[in-house]
Order: C-alpha cells, then sequence, then structure tokens
C-alpha cells in the first residue's frame, strides 16, 4: 500500500477545514413565517399596572412568588423564575425610564430548539416556541443558549420543568384559544397580540406617525438574532439595552452554530472515515506483531 | 523482580487510612445525592437560572473527563500512530479513562432535573440531531462502556489465575474473543472522544452574546480536542508518577519523557489557533463591540493570560531533553498541562460566561463536597482495581507488603 | 348668651357638641389642629362671622346644592350660620330691585372685608352679553364686586376654569373666574370640581374666618390640602390596580368585585382632587369610583370638558399615569441574583492551594531525587 498515514490525516484536516469554510454560511436562514403569530408591546404606552403578570398567572395557574416580600404576603417576583412567565420590570436610562414586559421572544429561529436534545422545545407552525416536559431531560441547555435568558427552571422541586411563555396555547382558565391573557387584560394596548406581520407593520406606521418618539426609529425583533415574533418599541431615551434586550447578530446564533456543526459532519464522512482509519492501522499492524514481537500472554491490541 | 513494561496487580492492603478518608467523602457525597433526588437540584446547589451548570460541568464533566483523556492520547499514539512502545501506559490510562468517565456520567445522571426520560437518549425517533449536547450524551455514554470493555481484560487476566475454577474457566472462554474484537473496539475508542471532547467545547459555540470574546469561538471543537489531548498527556505522567511514589513502583522516565515531547507539539498547535482565532475574530468589529460591552476587561484577561501561561510554561521543560528527563521537572510540566486546560475548560464554561446583569454564582459547600465525593470514588476505585488486577507496570515483588 | 343657646335659639335642634364637631371636621380638612375647631365656633359665637357674597353665572347651581345636600341635617345651616351669607341669589327669599340692594350694602358695609364666592363660567364673547344678572354683564358685576373683596372664591370647575359651558365648541366664550379676574391685587382660589366638594369650601372659609389667613395654594389656585395629589395615589381600590386587578367591561366579575376601573377610563391618575379622601354628603363610598365608575376627571381643565379650545377626553378612554409607583416596587432590568457563599470560596481556595501546593512540592522532591541519582551515577 503505497498511502502513507501521513498523507491521510493530511487529507482529513484539509478535508474538514474545507467543510467548514464551505459551511459556515450553508445553513439556510429562518425568518418568521407569514402567518406566524406574535406580540408587540410598546413601552412608550405601558404604565407599569402589571395587570399582564396577574393574568399570566391566573391564566397558567402558576403559584405566587411571595419570597421577596417580608411575611410572604403578596406576589412580588425579581425576574422570570420557575413560577413567572412574564414580568413588568422597570428601565433607568439615567433620568429616563421606562416599563418594559419581559417573556420569550418566541424567535424565528430559536436558539433553545436548535440545542433541545430531544426536540421537548420545539416551534409550532403558527410561530410559537412550545414546550413539552415528556421529552425534556432538564438538562438546561436551553438556558445557556437563549440570548434573552428566558427559559427558567424549578430548582426546588424533585420533578422540575422549564417554565416560559408560550403565548397561552394551553390556559388553564377556560379561554383556550383566546390568545394570550396578558394581551386581553392590558388597559392601554401596550402589549398586542396577532400576526407578526400585521404587528409589524403596525409598528412601523407608529414610528412613521410619530418620529422622534421611539428609540432608533426602529422595531426590535425585526431582524435582531434572526428575527422574533414578540417586537419592542422603546421611548426615544431609554435604549433597547437599558430594556434588558441584547445587541444581537442579524444571523440566528442558531444558524451560524449549525452551519459549522453540519459543515464538519457532512454527511458522516468524517467520523466514518476516522473509524476506518484507525482500524486499519491497527490490522496493518497486527500482522508485524503476530509474526515476531508478541510478548507471552500480551496480545497487540490490548 | 520488576518489569518496567510488564503489568501486575500492585498487592496489598486495600483499607488504608487514606482509602477510609476516600469512603468518608464518599459516605457524605451519597447523602448529598439523596437530598438531591428528594428536593431537587436548589437544595444542594448554587446553580441558578443564570448559570444553569454551575461547576457540575466544567468540573464534574469536563474537567474529569479531560483527565481522563489519558486514555484517549495514549490510545491515538499507540493504536493510530503504531507507537507500540507506549504500550505500557495504556492499561493504567484506560482504568482512569474508565473511572473518569463513569463519575463524569454519573454527575450528568444526577445533574440532569429530569433524569427518568433519559430513554430519549437511547430512542433515535426522539433525536433532534442539531443538538450538540444529544452528541455529547450518546458518545459518552457508549464510549464509557467502551473503556470498561478495555478494561474488561485485565480483570479476566486476573480471573484467569483465580483459584475458582469456574470463573477461570469462564475467563479462558472469554479472553480470546475480546481480544479478537478488541481492534474495532479501540478504534471506536478513538473515535468516540474525538468526536465529544471537541463537542463538549462547541456546545458554547451557540452562546455567541454571552461568552466573552476571549473564549467564544467556532473553533471550540478543535481547541477543546487539542487542550483534552494535552490534559490527558499531563494526566498520565502525573497519575505513573503519584502511583510511583505512592507505591514504590518503577516507572519508564524515558518514555514519559517522550510523550511530553509530543504533549509539547500539540500545545504549540493549540497556543497557535487560539491566538490565530482570536485575532481574525477580533477584526469583526460586532466582537469588539461585545468585547466592550462586557467590561471587566482586567478581570477577564487576567484568566486569559493565566490560561495562556499556564499552556506556555510547560513547554519550557517539554521542549529540552536534559530537562524533561527528570522526573521532577516532567511532572510539573504535566501538572501544569492538566491545570491549563482545566482552566481553559472552565473558563469558557463559567468564569466568560455572564448571562445578563446581575447574575452571579459560586458553588456551595454541598458542591464542592459533591465532587470532591465524586473525585474520591474515581480514586477509591482506582486503587482497588491497581492493587487487585495486573493494570500497572514497574510493579515491585514485595508490594504486598505495603 | 352661650354657644350652645344660640344655636339652640337659632335652629332648635342642634347641641353645641354638634355644632364643634363640624368646625373640628372643617379645621381637619384644611390641616388645621383640632383646637382651631373651638376656636371657629368661639369666633362664631361672638358674632365675629365673615361676610360671603355669593355670586352665579353660568352654572348648574350644583355647588350650591352640594353644600345644602349634606347628610347630616342642619349641617348647612351650621355652614350658613358659620358665615353671615349677604347675597345668594338661590337661597334668598327676596328678588329684583330689593336683592341688588342687598348686594349693594354689603359690599358697602363690609367694604375690603367680604369674600366673594363665585359659582359658574363667566362669557366674554361678543362684549360678554350672554349673561346678564340685574341689568348688568357678568363680567362688568364681577369685576366690580370683586375689587373690593379680601379674597375671591371660584367654586366649582365651571368658575375655576370654565367648565361645562367652556366645553368645545365653547360658544359663548365661556371662562372660568381667575381670567377674568387676571391681574386683581386680591387672592383668587380655585375649588374645581363638579360639584365642588362642600367641606373643600367650608375649610377655606373657616380658615380665613378664624386665621385671617388663606390655605396654600398650587399654580393654579387650587388648595394643597385639597388637590395637591392625585385620586390615583389615595384611591381605595389601589391595591387592585397595583396587583393588576382590572374591571374589564361593567357588570363583570372583576366590576362586582370592586376592581380597578383604570381599564374602564379612570381619569383618577391624572385628576388632582381629594375625593377618595372625602365622600360626598359624608356617605362613606359616596363618590363615582366607590360606587363603581371610573372618575371622569372633573376636576382637571383638558380632560372631561376640555375647556379653552381643547378637545375633552372621552369618558372611557384611559390615559397615561402621571405619576407612575416609586421606582422601588418593581424590580430593576437586571435584578442581583445568585448568592456567593464566603465560607465557599474560602473552602475552594484553600482546596485549589493545597492541590497546587502538593503538586509543587512533589514535583521539587522528585527534581531533587533524579539530580542526586544523576551525580551518584
Amino acid at each position: 500500500m503505497t498511502i502513507s498515514r501521513r498523507s491521510v490525516l493530511q487529507l482529513l484536516a484539509a478535508g474538514g477545514a474545507a467543510a467548514i469554510a464551505d459551511r459556515a454560511d450553508a445553513r439556510d436562514p429562518r425568518p418568521s413565517g407569514p402567518d406566524d403569530v406574535g406580540m408587540l408591546f410598546d413601552a412608550t404606552l405601558c404604565v407599569g399596572c402589571r395587570a399582564c403578570q396577574s393574568a399570566c398567572k391566573e391564566a397558567n395557574a402558576l403559584p405566587a412568588d411571595r419570597e421577596q416580600v417580608p411575611g410572604g404576603i403578596y406576589d412580588a417576583p425579581l425576574d422570570l423564575n420557575g413560577s413567572t412567565k412574564t414580568i413588568v420590570k422597570l428601565a433607568v436610562q439615567g433620568e429616563a425610564s421606562a416599563y418594559v414586559k419581559t417573556q420569550c421572544m418566541h424567535c424565528a429561529d430559536p436558539s433553545c430548539v436548535s440545542v433541545c436534545m430531544a426536540g421537548a422545545l420545539h416551534k409550532l407552525p403558527n410561530g410559537v416556541v412550545a414546550y413539552g416536559k415528556d421529552t425534556c431531560v432538564g438538562c438546561r441547555y436551553c438556558q445557556i443558549a437563549c440570548p434573552f435568558n428566558v427559559p427558567k427552571f424549578q430548582w426546588h422541586t424533585a420533578v422540575p420543568v422549564i417554565v416560559k411563555c408560550e403565548l397561552c396555547r394551553d390556559r388553564k382558565d377556560g379561554k383556550q384559544g383566546k390568545g394570550p391573557a396578558c394581551c386581553e387584560v392590558c388597559p392601554r394596548g401596550a402589549v398586542k397580540y396577532g400576526k407578526r406581520s400585521a404587528l409589524l407593520a403596525e409598528a412601523k406606521e407608529r414610528i412613521r406617525q410619530s418620529p422622534g418618539r421611539y428609540f432608533e426609529e426602529r422595531v426590535f425583533g425585526e431582524l435582531d438574532g434572526g428575527g422574533t415574533n414578540v417586537l419592542y418599541l422603546s421611548p426615544k431615551e431609554v435604549s433597547f439595552k437599558a430594556l434588558g434586550l441584547p445587541a444581537l447578530p442579524r444571523t440566528a446564533p442558531a444558524a451560524s452554530a449549525e452551519a459549522v456543526q453540519h459543515g464538519i459532519y457532512t454527511l458522516g464522512i468524517a467520523p466514518v472515515a476516522l473509524y476506518a482509519y484507525v482500524t486499519w492501522a491497527q490490522l496493518r499492524a497486527r500482522p508485524k506483531a503476530e509474526s515476531g514481537g508478541a510478548k507471552p500472554g500480551h496480545a497487540e491490541g490490548e | 523482580m520488576s518489569d518496567a513494561s510488564h503489568e501486575a496487580p500492585l498487592g496489598g492492603r486495600i483499607l488504608t487510612p487514606a482509602f477510609k478518608l476516600m469512603l468518608l467523602l464518599i459516605a457524605s457525597w451519597a447523602v448529598i445525592v439523596v437530598f438531591r433526588l428528594f428536593l431537587g437540584l436548589g437544595a444542594v446547589s448554587a446553580q441558578n437560572d443564570g448559570y444553569a451548570w454551575g461547576i457540575w460541568k466544567p468540573l464534574n464533566v469536563v474537567t474529569f473527563t479531560g483527565v481522563a483523556a489519558g486514555a484517549f492520547a495514549v490510545g491515538i499514539l499507540t493504536y493510530a500512530f503504531n507507537r507500540g512502545e507506549y504500550h505500557p501506559l495504556v492499561r493504567s490510562a484506560v482504568m482512569a479513562g474508565a473511572m473518569g468517565y463513569t463519575l463524569a456520567g454519573t454527575s450528568v445522571l444526577i445533574d440532569l432535573g429530569r433524569w427518568w426520560n433519559l430513554w430519549v437518549v437511547f430512542w433515535p425517533p426522539a433525536w433532534n440531531l442539531n443538538s450538540v449536547l444529544l452528541e455529547v450524551a450518546i458518545c459518552v455514554m457508549a464510549y464509557t462502556l467502551v473503556l470498561w470493555v478495555e478494561v474488561s481484560p485485565t480483570v479476566l487476566e486476573q480471573l484467569e489465575r483465580s483459584p475458582n475454577p469456574r470463573l477461570a474457566g469462564a475467563a479462558r472462554k472469554v479472553l480470546p474473543v475480546l481480544r479478537r474484537i478488541l481492534p474495532f473496539v479501540i478504534s471506536l475508542a478513538i473515535l468516540l472522544p474525538t468526536m465529544h471532547q471537541s463537542s463538549l467545547g462547541y456546545l458554547f459555540g451557540i452562546s455567541v452574546t454571552k461568552t466573552h470574546p476571549f473564549w467564544h469561538s467556532y473553533w471550540l471543537s478543535a481547541l477543546f480536542l487539542a487542550s483534552c489531548l494535552t490534559m490527558g498527556f499531563g494526566a498520565v505522567i502525573l497519575i505513573e508518577n503519584v502511583t510511583a511514589m505512592l507505591y514504590g513502583r518503577k516507572i519508564d522516565q524515558p518514555l514519559l519523557a517522550r510523550l511530553g515531547g509530543v504533549a509539547g507539539w500539540i500545545v504549540v498547535g493549540y497556543l497557535a489557533l487560539r491566538l490565530g482565532d482570536l485575532a481574525w475574530r477580533f477584526r469583526d468589529p460586532e466582537v469588539l463591540a461585545r468585547y466592550r460591552e462586557m467590561g471587566s476587561q482586567g478581570f477577564y484577561g487576567f484568566f486569559f493570560l493565566l490560561e495562556l501561561a499556564l499552556f506556555a510554561a510547560p513547554l519550557a521543560v517539554l521542549f529540552r531533553r536534559p530537562l524533561r528527563a527528570n522526573r521532577g521537572h516532567l511532572f510539573l510540566a504535566g501538572f501544569l498541562l492538566l491545570a491549563g486546560g482545566a482552566l481553559y475548560r472552565f473558563d469558557t464554561y463559567l468564569t466568560s460566561y455572564q448571562p445578563s446583569a446581575g447574575w452571579s454564582y459560586f458553588p456551595t459547600i454541598t458542591e464542592l463536597l459533591f465532587s470532591a465525593g465524586l473525585g474520591a470514588i474515581g480514586v477509591a476505585v482506582y486503587v482497588l482495581f491497581v492493587k487487585l488486577f495486573p493494570i500497572l507496570t514497574g510493579v515491585e515483588k514485595d508490594a504486598a507488603a505495603r | 348668651m352661650g354657644i350652645g343657646s344660640v344655636f339652640e335659639a337659632a335652629s332648635g335642634s342642634v347641641t353645641r357638641r354638634d355644632f364643634i364637631k363640624v368646625c373640628s371636621a372643617a379645621a381637619a380638612a384644611v390641616g388645621l389642629p383640632a383646637w382651631a375647631g373651638e376656636k371657629m365656633a368661639e369666633k362664631v359665637a361672638k358674632g365675629q362671622k365673615p361676610s360671603v357674597i355669593w355670586l352665579h353665572y353660568q352654572e348648574c347651581t350644583g355647588c350650591t346644592e352640594s353644600l345644602l345636600r349634606s347628610s347630616a341635617p342642619d349641617v348647612a345651616e351650621l355652614i350658613l350660620d358659620l358665615v353671615s351669607l349677604d347675597y345668594h341669589e338661590t337661597l334668598f327669599a327676596a328678588s329684583g330691585k330689593q336683592l341688588e340692594a342687598a348686594l349693594e350694602k354689603a359690599m358697602e358695609e363690609n367694604k375690603g372685608e367680604y369674600i366673594v364666592v363665585v359659582e359658574g363660567a363667566i362669557p366674554l364673547k361678543d362684549d360678554g352679553i350672554y349673561c346678564y344678572v340685574g341689568g348688568e354683564k357678568a363680567a362688568a358685576t364681577l369685576k366690580r364686586v370683586a375689587a373690593d373683596a379680601a379674597a375671591v372664591i371660584a367654586i366649582g370647575s365651571c368658575a375655576s376654569w370654565g367648565g361645562i359651558p367652556a366645553s368645545y365648541p365653547n360658544p359663548t366664550n365661556a371662562v372660568g373666574a381667575p381670567q377674568v379676574l387676571a391681574g386683581l391685587p386680591r387672592p383668587i382660589i380655585t375649588l374645581p370640581g363638579c360639584p365642588a366638594n362642600p367641606y373643600n369650601l367650608l375649610g377655606t372659609v373657616l380658615q380665613y374666618a378664624t386665621f385671617r389667613s388663606l390655605p396654600k395654594l398650587d399654580s393654579q389656585n387650587r388648595p394643597l390640602f385639597a388637590y395637591g395629589r392625585v385620586i390615583h395615589e389615595d384611591c381605595q381600590r389601589r391595591a387592585h390596580f397595583d396587583a393588576g386587578r382590572f374591571a374589564q367591561l361593567f357588570g363583570d366579575e372583576g366590576h362586582r368585585n370592586g376592581h380597578c376601573l383604570y381599564k374602564l377610563g379612570c381619569k383618577g391618575p391624572q385628576t388632582h382632587a381629594n375625593c377618595a379622601l372625602m365622600d360626598f354628603c359624608e356617605v362613606p363610598g359616596a363618590w363615582p369610583v366607590g360606587i363603581g365608575h371610573p372618575c371622569v376627571g372633573c376636576t382637571e381643565q383638558g380632560i372631561l370638558f376640555g375647556g379653552d379650545t381643547k378637545r375633552e377626553t372621552p369618558i372611557y378612554t384611559n390615559l397615561p399615569i402621571e405619576k407612575p409607583t416609586a421606582p422601588l416596587a418593581y424590580p430593576g432590568v437586571g435584578p442581583a441574583q445568585g448568592r456567593i457563599a464566603p465560607a465557599a470560596t474560602a473552602v475552594a481556595g484553600l482546596a485549589i492551594g493545597a492541590v497546587a501546593g502538593a503538586a509543587f512540592a512533589a514535583s521539587r522532591k522528585l527534581a531533587k531525587e533524579d539530580r542526586d541519582d544523576e551525580g551518584k551515577g
């Protein structure tokens, strides 16, 4: 055989590098579908009444979070957690402030869905990012992957689940199918439910009608992180970052990461090749050992 | 008589004071596990929604398997590159590997919130092929099995000499079969760690905005692969010397020195890739913006430089034959390799990870005890095995007296 | 004659005790100490009652009626006994020239000392011909009467800034008393409301009567004791607002349970008034929100009746909150979470140190051994 070990390795390495380089942008982007539902939150309208927070707890039969308050007399969560799917926070930037409603962004190309081992987190046809505990092993990779830090875990129970907004796809208050409870109760129309495309158009119209009112004259979630189905508008003096919305690249993190992965493992060529090579190397060495070199009680290859 | 290339059981008392200490640690570990099972993870750890993996992944899984990667590293040299002279190191490395991976798997099992759903890992229709963690889970479980299969000849060889005729007979029947299929098992033992050790790094490929740009990279796979090899070599050097010091066996220093040399070259490759990738990535204004956003430049800079130092310092020994011929210098170099690899893993998983403003994490004492207990299990079982089965070379005849 | 006998004689049914109670309540309403109530009662007994001239223009007489319709019997009478009401078109039996003569007499006798209370808006369009009383234009009368007054109190939203007559399109160009009397060197107090709460009037007048001083006013000349806070801050249903419990529709479960009416258009968050604290007719809960209807913002110009050329806000449209809850009540965007136990830090540090130290020590030992070996052989 004239193929040297060195050349095979060189070939593998070159092939691998080429595969990565070639595939880096080969994973197609996945924008929101035309019928995707979503929400629009306008921070200039929100008055911080927290009706949405209360309604969410009721509609989802979530327990109150009483730890923050002395005497545990009322529900006052500090952040999204194992019993809170949406929360209203106060965002402060210098002298200006705004209220911000935080919950799952229902990304067009969700990182959590990409990393979930058995698809417990999956995207429904209508764009909602849903969770099913039946195939969830509780590995919490979704918590690591989500750029918005949305999925929360129940740390103090022996039977935990991951908790996050699912746009009330399964309401426990008998109003199944009526859309999210938060949008239903908002007195100011600060959070609205509807088709993402329509909400995006409305948001852009609001910006057009009131120049100088909105931060950066743009809608957060239109392109951020590959696009999200929950869109945000912020007042001019309060940045998206102050609202807790991170600066994300236009390519969804899932798309970039998967491109490299799939590049390396294209059609399973690399693993099979490596396995074949190592087996061949051992078998090639074997006859030599059996003919003259094996020590007693010792076979090569142990 | 001692034979530097022939394995034999160490013999000697099992229940030494040190062993009893290990048992104590293991007992406390067991108590922690019971609490976790009935009261949830929050009862025994400081893991929170910001730092969901705490030290459980970086320490119990990634560092322990890094130490266990000696099996992988030595295996590549011996089998893929057909360097038979490294063969005497294989059994000890494989034993440490089997233990390390078993411990990592145990930690994962206890760490999983809904561990009863582990069946999904064995049920292809449920698989999400985009998930790197799935690939890690499957490979790690398969590899643990493979490692124990690789350990089995040592057990069977000892059983062949057993006074019990049934056991001896069974062993004699199984061994030849085992030896025939071993090459195919060993190929798996090279393929599987290549896949999952690189994937363990790539888990953080998706954490673009939450992992500090010094550590986030699309080359994490290669970097973790390279560093697991250096850790593996370091671990082999360390374990050989430690068992020699404790049990008076002779080690083959020139062999270890050559091993160190190989490790040195891998370190060079690692450093080149790490620094080159960093320079290339920082040309992107978005990366630069994220670097400035995350702030704490002194903090991140310190850990980054410490890592580099821990990787680079051993080169002073590994590339100089007179120095690496010295057991002490090589020992220190091995330790630094292990420390550097471990720090790199810790930094990628924990130190460089900032989910959002406000989150902080430090393990509780129960978490530290858990890791210590886990390590104690590893040490105890390793010691048990090397005393009972032919794993270590260079064993002196009257080792039984100890 | 003692205080008691004066009133027993006058009303035949009010005791001294009741009277002092009313005075104390009025004192409390203005933020004066309890003993002020007794002092007021004394002054009255001594016959030192301030003269009040009450003018009516474009009004519904609701403010007078609210004064008269107090539920505790005879309080109205008491109020009327605490002041010397020298001119009032509704309450006086006389009319015509006799009434006008009474006005001139009162002005002359108490020159510089009387208080003018204005009820109703004053039209200015077409030189003010749209309101004549006794043959004289409203604006002219007001200016004339106010010129020699000690103070002017505009009671009700109409007199304060225009009220209902000033609603869009404001055909008569109705304005409030402060606008007509702009430039007059007399204190002008406005007590907006539709109607104004009678106790606000009572407190203001009594403070003047007893101490010859007037309450502190805001930029719109409203007494701070009554108009310093918005309804939202003192509302009994505020806890429901803070908990996000709203009535979604009239008659639904939330409405029946007394939940917050913000979603139905309550203007409480932008309306300065003390209705939540001072019920009407002395009946607890007798104010709009208390009986289940959102506040309509009747005291504020620009909310209910518009005023000037501003368009009014529909009753069932809600407004942004003027003063949101204090920041401490909301979590920040990045609250501090996660605990770091110093003990654990110490233990971890020690462990790492010990391992590193042991490794280093071992390496030195081995190095030395090897060097010695080399030296030997």
